[in-house]
């Protein structure tokens, strides 16, 4: 795991990722299902029927983003430790394991097909993190303006 | 400082240091013997019937992963020990 303790104290991060996870996934689940509860309950029970989906379902999807964003940030820390190296590929390559390991008990091409579409999603995410990087660190070139004014 | 918001804003490429760490030694022997006993055992292939079906999960899947987790225990023994040699170095 990652020595250097200038950035990302890496033990720490795990819980802290941990933790934003799933904050995140409650956040979400209490929009997302208080929505879902209020529109399938009948009239005059739609207040009850919302908060009653958001108790049953928020703590759920919160503990489902907690466990990806935990393993996602146990193997990174792991990658950047046998790598020694802190780039794009470590959290391509910790997707690809999280995806994988999650999805294990549901079989070997289920597995496969997991850690590779992780990987791949992860990379994208990468790739146009980058790519807004560079757009927004490059110089903004004002236009030329003639130094005398034209005559009309 | 934290490697999620990394995805989204990835930072420059650089080499981190050789320097030892105990918390991180220690973080990975636990997740490498937890890991690896989880693997071993047969908890993974089994559905909530608690059968394990061959077809979902072959034989060579089962073995892989079984590999897996003896190569994880193996670790998390390796990095076990060097969890000592810190604290004896750091005491004497």
């Amino acid at each position: 795991m990652s020595a250097d303790h200038t950035r990302d104290p890496c033990p720490v991060v795990i819980l802290s990722d941990f933790g934003g996870a799933f904050s995140m996934g409650v956040i979400g689940g209490c929009f997302w299902h208080g929505i879902k509860g209020f529109r399938n309950s009948p009239y005059g029970e739609r207040t009850y029927g919302s908060f009653s989906a958001i108790r049953a379902r928020a703590p759920v999807v919160g503990g489902n983003f907690g466990v990806w964003g935990g393993l996602f940030s146990t193997f990174d820390c792991a990658v950047k430790g046998v790598r020694k190296r802190e780039d794009a590929w470590n959290a391509i390559i910790a997707g690809f394991f999280t995806g994988g390991s999650l999805a294990i008990r549901g079989g070997w091409k289920h597995t496969r097909n997991s850690a590779i579409s992780c990987a791949c999603f992860l990379g994208i995410i990468e790739g146009v993190g980058m790519m807004l990087q560079r757009v927004m660190a490059q110089p903004t070139i004002g236009p030329a303006f003639p130094e005398e004014p034209m005559k009309a | 400082m934290s490697n999620i918001l990394d995805v989204f804003q990835p930072p420059e490429g650089r080499d981190l240091s050789d320097e030892e760490c105990l918390g991180c030694t220690a973080v990975q022997t636990f997740m490498s013997l937890a890991g690896g006993s989880y693997f071993l055992s047969s908890m993974p292939f089994k559905n909530k019937k608690g059968v394990v079906d061959l077809k979902t999960h072959p034989l060579w899947f089962q073995r892989g992963i079984r590999g897996g987790g003896i190569v994880l225990i193996a670790l998390g023994m390796y990095r076990l020990g060097e969890v000592a040699q810190i604290i004896y170095k750091r005491r004497s």
